[in-house]
């Protein structure tokens, strides 16, 4: 799981050109939209396009759980390992 | 027709040799502290470079609110032609570089980051874009009784896969300017189309030897190897 949540934290840094930061800079429970990472709506569309192609997983656009798994790291890692279960 | 400049700012990447070293250029580096960082992360050169031509010159002096237009010959066509590799190989598209790739992008995060709520156009126009963005800025000044008209202009050396295309030399460079209508008896540059005026070609961009001209305010005609007129650019003392 924590390798998981490394390699999502990789792949926020990477799709999102946020080049400054490093995976530590990224706590698992941290807001990952608005307040926490100041992420904004083109950045969850991003993520969500590159964690489909990394995972191959499927993310519903307009279900209000996918919301919530992407409120932080914590919660992206328990959505992939259910999706690909 | 005719015109003032009251803001001129050339910005010439500074690996392009072909072009000397001289005074009429800047090729510092590009500089945009003034753009939140969070919004700087998703800028490619293309943008970059237009943002610090547009705020080299909007900054100057007191302007407030500058009705804008950017022109490019080909805009942010790296991004452009990564998407259409993407759709080649039938994968998704990038939202971001997709939303980013239209052709007034870059005033629109002009617009953005300034709070510039005057209107903007962007514009195209093959080898003579830089041209038409100035005739574009002179309606302007004299339909809508606007005050000043700030220019942009930019354009990337083109992606190796559409090299074989190139007609001009690929020259990654920015132009930024502040025009406004002459007052009676001032100094100013007019600029015409002419016809067979019989003088040879050059594959230098337009853009280039416009900047040029109206840096040094001399009488250049600008000339295009692919174009069967020309422009006449004359300074007025």
């Amino acid at each position: 799981m924590s390798e998981l949540k490394e390699q999502i934290k990789q792949l926020i840094i990477s799709s999102l050109d946020l080049e400054d930061m490093t995976t530590a800079d990224i706590q698992d429970d941290d807001a990952l939209f608005v307040d926490g990472l100041g992420l904004d709506s083109i950045d969850a569309l991003e993520l969500g396009l590159a964690i489909k192609k990394q995972f191959d997983v499927k993310i519903d656009a307009n279900s209000e759980q996918t919301k919530a798994h992407f409120a932080s790291v914590n919660s992206l890692a328990k959505f992939i390992e259910q999706a690909r279960s | 027709m005719k015109f003032v400049v009251e803001e001129l700012a050339i910005w010439i990447k500074p690996e392009q040799r072909q072009i000397k070293e001289s005074n009429w250029f800047d090729s510092s580096v590009l500089n945009l502290s003034w753009v939140p960082a969070m919004q700087r992360r998703r800028m490619t050169s293309f943008i970059k470079m237009a943002l610090f031509s547009a705020h080299q010159v909007s900054t100057q002096g007191n302007y407030v609110n500058l009705p804008s237009v950017f022109s490019s010959r080909h805009g942010d066509f790296h991004k452009t032609s990564n998407l259409l590799v993407d759709v080649v190989n039938d994968q998704p598209l990038s939202p971001t570089g997709f939303g980013l790739s239209v052709h007034n992008a870059a005033s629109g995060l002009f617009g953005i980051i300034q709070g510039n709520t005057s209107a903007t156009n962007a514009i195209a126009a093959g080898a003579e874009s830089f041209i038409y963005a100035l005739v574009d800025g002179f309606v302007r000044l004299a339909d809508n009784d606007q005050q000043h008209m700030l220019i942009v202009h930019t354009d990337e050396t083109l992606p190796d896969i559409y090299a074989q295309y190139a007609d001009e030399q690929q020259i990654a460079h920015s132009i930024g300017l502040i025009i406004r209508a002459p007052q009676k008896g001032e100094p100013h540059f007019s600029l015409n189309k002419v016809f067979n005026s019989g003088v040879g070609e050059s594959d230098l961009p337009m853009s280039i030897q416009c900047a040029k001209a109206l840096h040094e305010r001399s009488n250049t005609l600008l000339v295009h190897n692919t174009l069967e007129h020309d422009w006449q650019l004359t300074y007025h003392a």
